[in-house]
């Protein structure tokens, strides 16, 4: 049973309310807990599906929500289930003639054929869609939850309120349809993803951090995320009625949660940097796309996002490149350090790493970015507009929420049957997808990049 | 090399006799069957007409074809049959049992008439005989209600309702009365219809220049499957609604004298084959479809089942794949998912479903057939919702 809480933070869970989640501090009890370390990026979009395929997003060429499709300028798709190609746990456990239930995991959109059920992820565009399998699942999950909800709307809109109802009536309707799944179908793998704290985190954390720039003391939501993750723990109870003693439960999550600073304009820095030219002078903020990029006089261009993703304008790769091949690497190399040496609104250092996607994945499948840059140990976002009045530096709420950015460390849980009472542990999210399927007595395919923990947890 | 398709409908196997029919005479398929290659083991793709011609016209199955229903759209941009061999210079033609059914819209198809006698068929043959052809002559024949004079349609309707009633009534004298009806048909398609063709072909000198492909597009069932007979309510119950054997296996025979040897292939072929194998035979191979050349196989240089699938529709939607790769058959309800799986070596009569003994790549290749079917293209308006929802929380 893996019970996935996108975002959920290990301090949070482990320190700070373990008291007050007496479900989750129960199965810590019993077994084992730690920070899973995440891949890079650490983001929902393919995090879950690296860590349900254990395959880098190198492997799977998937590398955030939006992907280049091909060397144009334009050629771009948003990853959903049907750019992950690489088999995931249930389609190995389904091939050992297990059944399985799929609910809500990312990447899981659309739905594809398995043995057992499936509904699909938040990527799902709404109801009307096919979003389950088999197709007339959709049917019994009206019967039973009413409409069901994918994700919660209205990030931009300061009513807190109403998103605070949004997430719960979403996570009600999710657990409640998990409750019946788990009721009325055969499981040997139940695997269920809330996206709940993720968007608590990004709605609610300026309220609760007393660091965060925009933290005012004593205001109404200071409690909202630990009242959420008190309302998830006794949602989690009530699924655990389902597991016998001969079932693993695992509570993960696929990256963590802190505090942001602020954000990084990463175009608008490349523009000064003399790096992206525009067809004309843009009049406010805007993406660089909306007046035109000129091309021929590009050199490098990026996409915002909780994490930059920059891209290099090659002679003989893109339509209208500029860097001649033999400079490549000398230019990216060049451009990274300058990435990285960008400082903070008062000339502070930021600790930002540009990764370049052969080093830190063994495999680079699609079109990657030729640089993933972090900024500032991620409490700093990525921001892709330019112009305005604002320089480099942002700090309003003008393209997204602001609150909180992922961690690279997300949560652990595992107990159950060849986990013993073992205390707090390191693991790896890439470890996830091996433990299971030996835990469960199959064979790990050798493609897997993680390794099975099931001897250490013994 | 002019190339010839003889499809008597809703032929069933075992009332062939070079496929073993012990009731029914059927000298000149027979003869046709010693002289060319009899495939023991063909199957169609689809348990009735519409998705299954659109099959072995295109050589694709029809959960990539989409013909699901005869007012289905179906992109007129596919190749098929009529319109290769045209760009090749071939003269295409076809006859077909009515013209606001079979063949309405096909490009290339060229319906010329009637299938109901020889006649259209005929005057076609002597008109063309000097030029490189392909013809099409769809017979019904053997369709329900087993009589071939439909143009006295009322009367015909009447023909059609008598079959159901006998089947309804479940009386084992009406049942035999009506397979005795069927009997008759097929006789009468073989030693009659198929014997004349052949006899003008022969005639006109163009046997030895035609391959010729006697085939049918599914088999018949009278009930058999049914509890509650009255349930039998149409010819949907008879071939259409189940993809059982008796409705999917379909004699083949491909005969060119001089080009393919008497030989028997009990290797499993599909009917979406036919297409790229009849192309291949004039001279123009064909890749990229769902089909394949089966010449390989004729010539004995390939061995081994290729897979079949079989796709089930209602009311103009997919509604079953099947995947047939002996000695398994394994069936899918789309809509709930539930699974049949039957060992045909031990099970011929599909009577014991055991979907947990199934080899796991078996269900992988129909879950990844099934998934080919679906139009996994976000409409721009999901695009939208689903981008501005990023937007809103800062993912893009």
């Amino acid at each position: 049973m893996i019970l996935g809480l996108d975002c959920a933070e290990p301090s949070l869970v482990f320190d700070a309310w373990r008291d007050e989640l007496p479900t989750l501090a129960g199965l810590m009890e019993r077994g084992a807990y730690g920070p899973l370390t995440s891949v890079v990026p650490p983001i929902t979009i393919p995090a879950w599906s690296c860590m349900m395929a254990s395959r880098t997003p190198g492997d799977l060429g998937v590398y955030g929500f939006r992907n280049r499709s091909d060397h144009t300028y334009d050629g771009a798709f948003i990853a959903n289930g049907s750019a992950i190609t690489e088999p995931r746990l249930w389609d190995l456990i389904g091939r050992a003639g297990g059944s399985s239930i799929v609910l809500g995991v990312p990447g899981t959109f659309p739905p594809r054929p398995l043995r057992g059920v499936m509904v699909g992820c938040f990527l799902t565009p709404s109801v009307e869609s096919r979003y389950t399998y088999p197709p007339a699942l959709r049917d019994e999950i009206a019967e039973v939850v009413g409409t069901y909800m994918f994700d919660a709307t209205g990030f931009r809109t300061n009513d807190k309120d109403d998103l605070l109802r949004q997430v719960y009536e979403m996570t009600e309707r999710r657990f409640q349809l998990a409750d019946h799944l788990l009721e009325t179908r055969p499981w040997q793998l139940f695997a269920m993803v809330e996206m709940g704290p993720d968007r608590m985190h990004h709605g609610f954390w300026k309220f609760m951090d007393t660091e965060h720039r925009s933290y005012e003391p004593g205001n109404p939501y200071e409690n909202a995320i630990r009242d959420y993750y008190r309302h998830l723990d006794g949602q989690i109870a009530r699924l655990l009625r389902h597991a016998d003693s001969d079932t693993l439960v695992l509570v993960v999550s696929d990256h963590g949660a802190k505090r942001l600073d602020g954000g990084i304009r990463v175009n608008e820095w490349l523009r000064r940097e003399g790096l992206l030219a525009t067809q004309a002078e843009p009049d406010g903020v805007c993406s660089p796309r909306d007046v035109g990029i000129d091309w021929s006089k590009t050199t490098a261009w990026g996409e915002g996002g909780y994490y930059a993703r920059i891209f290099l304008n090659v002679r003989g790769r893109e339509p209208e490149g500029t860097i001649a091949p033999e400079d490549y690497e000398r230019v990216r190399d060049d451009l990274a350090r300058r990435l990285e040496a960008i400082p903070d609104e008062n000339g502070n250092p930021l600790l930002t790493h540009a990764y370049k996607p052969e080093e830190i994945y063994p495999q680079v499948n699609g079109v990657a970015p030729d640089l993933i840059v972090i900024f500032g140990d991620l409490r700093w976002r990525s921001v892709g507009t330019i112009g305005g009045e604002d320089g480099v530096h942002v700090f309003e709420n003008d393209t997204g929420p602001d609150d909180a950015n992922h961690a690279q460390d997300g949560m652990f849980i595992a107990a159950g049957p060849g986990v013993a009472a073992s205390g707090r542990r390191q693991a790896h999210l890439l470890d996830v997808a091996p433990t299971v399927l030996e835990l469960l007595g199959q064979d790990v395919p050798e493609s897997m990049r993680g390794r099975s923990l099931a001897s250490e947890l013994r | 090399m002019n190339l010839v398709v003889y499809l008597s409908d809703a032929l069933r196997t075992d009332h062939v006799g070079c496929y073993g029919a012990r009731f029914v005479r059927t000298p000149t398929i027979d003869e046709l069957a010693a002289g060319g290659a009899r495939f023991d083991q063909a199957i169609s793709t689809a348990p009735w007409t519409c998705p299954s011609t659109t099959s072995m016209i295109s050589g694709l199955y029809p959960q990539h074809h989409g013909h699901y229903h005869w007012d289905s759209k179906v992109d007129p941009g596919l190749p098929n049959l009529f319109t290769v061999a045209e760009a090749a210079g071939m003269t295409p033609g076809s006859f077909v049992f009515d013209e606001d059914f079979l063949f309405k819209g096909v490009p290339g198809a060229n319906v010329a008439g009637s299938s109901e006698t020889l006649d259209g068929a005929v005057e076609w043959l002597r008109a063309h005989r000097s030029e490189p052809f392909v013809l099409w002559f769809h017979s019904w024949a053997t369709h329900m209600p087993y009589d071939i004079r439909h143009s006295r349609r009322k009367e015909w309707r009447k023909a059609k309702a008598d079959i159901i009633a006998g089947i309804q009534s479940d009386s084992a004298s009406a049942l035999e009365e009506l397979k005795e009806g069927y009997r008759s048909a097929v006789e009468y398609s073989s030693e009659t219809l198929l014997a004349s063709f052949l006899e003008e072909l022969e005639r006109l000198g163009l046997r030895e220049q035609t391959a010729l492909a006697f085939v049918s597009d599914h088999g018949e069932s009278w009930g058999e499957r049914f509890t509650e007979k009255k349930d039998v309510k149409g010819t949907y119950h008879m071939h259409g609604a189940a993809l059982n054997e008796e409705v999917v296996q379909v004699p083949f025979i491909l005969s060119a004298p001089g080009r393919v040897e008497p030989t028997e292939i009990f290797s499993q072929v599909s009917m979406v084959d036919l297409m790229p194998t009849l192309l291949d035979m004039a001279g123009m191979p064909l890749d990229g479809l769902d089909g394949s050349s089966l010449v390989p196989i004729v010539e004995g240089t390939e061995q081994g089942d290729r897979p079949a699938f079989i796709a089930g529709t209602d009311g103009g939607r997919l509604s079953q794949l099947a995947l047939r790769q002996p000695p398994w058959k394994l069936l899918l309800q789309v809509e709930t998912g539930e699974e049949e799986a039957y060992r045909l070596d031990l099970d011929p009569r599909e009577r014991h479903s055991r979907p947990d003994e199934v080899p796991a790549e078996l269900r992988d290749r129909l879950f990844a057939e099934l998934e080919s079917a679906e139009q996994k293209e976000l409409t721009a308006e999901e695009e939208a919702t689903v981008t501005s929802r990023l937007t809103d929380l800062g993912y893009l």
